[in-house]
């Protein structure tokens, strides 16, 4: 009895390995560590794997803040990507979105557990990666430190990663609700706001902070009127999580770049309507985000080719389409992540 | 010597009207490439100078201030070679350039550390 019990417990082990689902990194690099805590100053990191990666996930365990950490086996760490071996045999990595990842093979369920999950509780140990090119951790941890999360590799330079005039499908009719939004009283009082508080002509590395005071009508840490899109200003960075922050509740506002009919069609921010939250990735470093990706975030105060984009600085084009990207043949870091608005 | 003085002003606006034209335009790469290494305050500062310049001159071109903000990194690992390259580039510039400067400076400073919120 004990041994057919045994036995069943091996193959329940083992088929949970075997169905281990394969996944591929989108986002342009990730650390990975030993152990399963994250952060700027923990010392385990044994390694980087970088765009095109590819890992079968092993276990998921949440995190108290919504995130994920991910127990991993690396098939490919890719190009610029090293894997040394771990002291504790296991390799983690950060999730922090859907989109940083994406399944290549379906198999088993991953094992979901609890943050305070007991380690006898995991699947089973991860062989060590053994990289073709071992090199000391310290070092691994010095080029990972010097790139920050950075993936040491540069987009290619063919397609653009904007050329946001040519991609602009021309203008899009949007259904009532949109419209509904960009003539609503709250979204005019939020452009009102922006225009009349950020009257700067060139950045100054805040353009978060002032759109979210823009959608609360109120400054920083406080309450807003009550009259704009938001209650009140809230704590979060970077302005490339302004999605995710934006869509979450009680905000509810939803990405037109993801929504049918506009997913597809809507590539531009000359395209998106007016009062729309214009979110970009950069690829720009900043601490306190898990890859390098500060961002940029603005409001759009007008319809089509007319207003201005405010943040803390406000300017008659979008970031990724200024003239000098134009005159530069589209070349830009900022890539259009979302267009948010809140249907009414 | 008034017309000593005449000829060196010249020659330092022309020295920054051709440096407002030198901005390259794979600047985003040289940018990326600057802000990987590790700065040597004996060796680097030249190199350094010809970086807050591209800045300088950028501030026109692209009033989002993004390569500063890319450049923060370098300065926050190399504060010693930044603080002395961005003194010497203030030399001889306009008010206006100056106070650009110190905006830019304040950029570099704090956006890797703080992010943009």
């Amino acid at each position: 009895m004990v041994i057919t019990t045994l036995k069943l417990a091996l193959i329940f082990l083992f088929s949970s390995a075997a169905f281990a689902e394969t996944y591929q990194l989108n986002a342009p690099g990730y650390f990975v560590r030993s152990t399963r805590a994250f952060g700027s100053s923990q010392k385990n990191i044994v390694g980087i794997i970088t765009q095109g990666a590819k890992f079968e996930l092993l276990e998921v365990v949440k995190r108290p803040d919504g995130s994920e950490a991910w127990r991993i086996r690396v098939i490919d760490p890719s190009e610029n990507g090293n894997i040394n071996p771990s002291p504790t045999d296991n390799y983690w990595v950060y999730k922090s979105n859907d989109s940083d990842y994406s399944r290549l093979t379906s198999g088993g369920t991953p094992v979901t557990q609890g943050y305070s999950s007991c380690p006898s509780c995991q699947i089973s140990t991860t062989p060590p990666m053994q990289s073709s090119q071992t090199e000391p951790i310290a070092d691994v941890v010095r080029r990972a430190t010097r790139n920050e999360e950075v993936p040491p590799r540069r987009p290619p330079p063919t397609p653009s990663p904007s050329a946001a005039a040519v991609r602009n499908n021309g203008p899009i009719a949007y259904a009532q609700n949109i419209v509904n939004y960009s003539n609503s009283s709250r979204t005019i009082s939020t452009i009102n706001y922006a225009l009349s508080h950020n009257r700067r002509t060139r950045g100054g590395g805040q353009c978060y902070r002032r759109v979210k005071e823009a959608l609360a009508c109120g400054p920083r840490g406080r309450r807003g009127s009550g009259n704009c899109l938001i209650p009140s200003w809230y704590s979060g960075m970077p302005a490339s999580g302004g999605v995710r922050d934006l869509e979450r509740a009680p905000y509810n506002f939803i990405n037109l770049l993801k929504t049918p009919p506009y997913e597809g069609r809507l590539t531009s921010a000359r395209q998106a309507p007016k009062g729309a939250v214009l979110v970009y990735s950069s690829g720009v470093p900043c601490k306190g985000t898990r890859v390098p990706d500060c961002g940029h975030i603005e409001i759009k105060t007008g319809e089509g080719d007319t207003g201005s984009y405010v943040s803390d600085f406000a300017e008659p084009y979008p970031i990724n389409d200024t003239p000098r990207v134009r005159a530069n043949g589209g070349r830009t870091r900022y890539k259009l992540i979302g267009v948010m608005v809140k249907p009414m | 010597m008034k017309f000593l003085i005449f000829i060196i002003s010249t020659l330092l606006f022309l020295n920054f009207a051709v440096a407002l034209e030198k901005v390259p335009n794979n600047i985003i790469d040289i940018v990326d490439a600057f802000n990987k290494k590790t700065l040597d305050i004996k060796k680097d500062v030249p190199e350094t100078k010809k970086m807050a310049e591209y800045l300088l001159a950028l501030d026109d071109e692209d009033p989002s201030r993004t390569e500063a903000m890319a450049l923060s990194q370098s300065y926050t690992k190399n504060p010693k070679v930044w603080e002395k390259a961005l003194k010497e580039v203030s030399r001889g510039k306009t008010k206006q350039q100056i106070k650009n400067l110190k905006e830019i400076r304040a950029i570099l400073k704090s956006f890797y550390k703080t992010g943009n919120e």
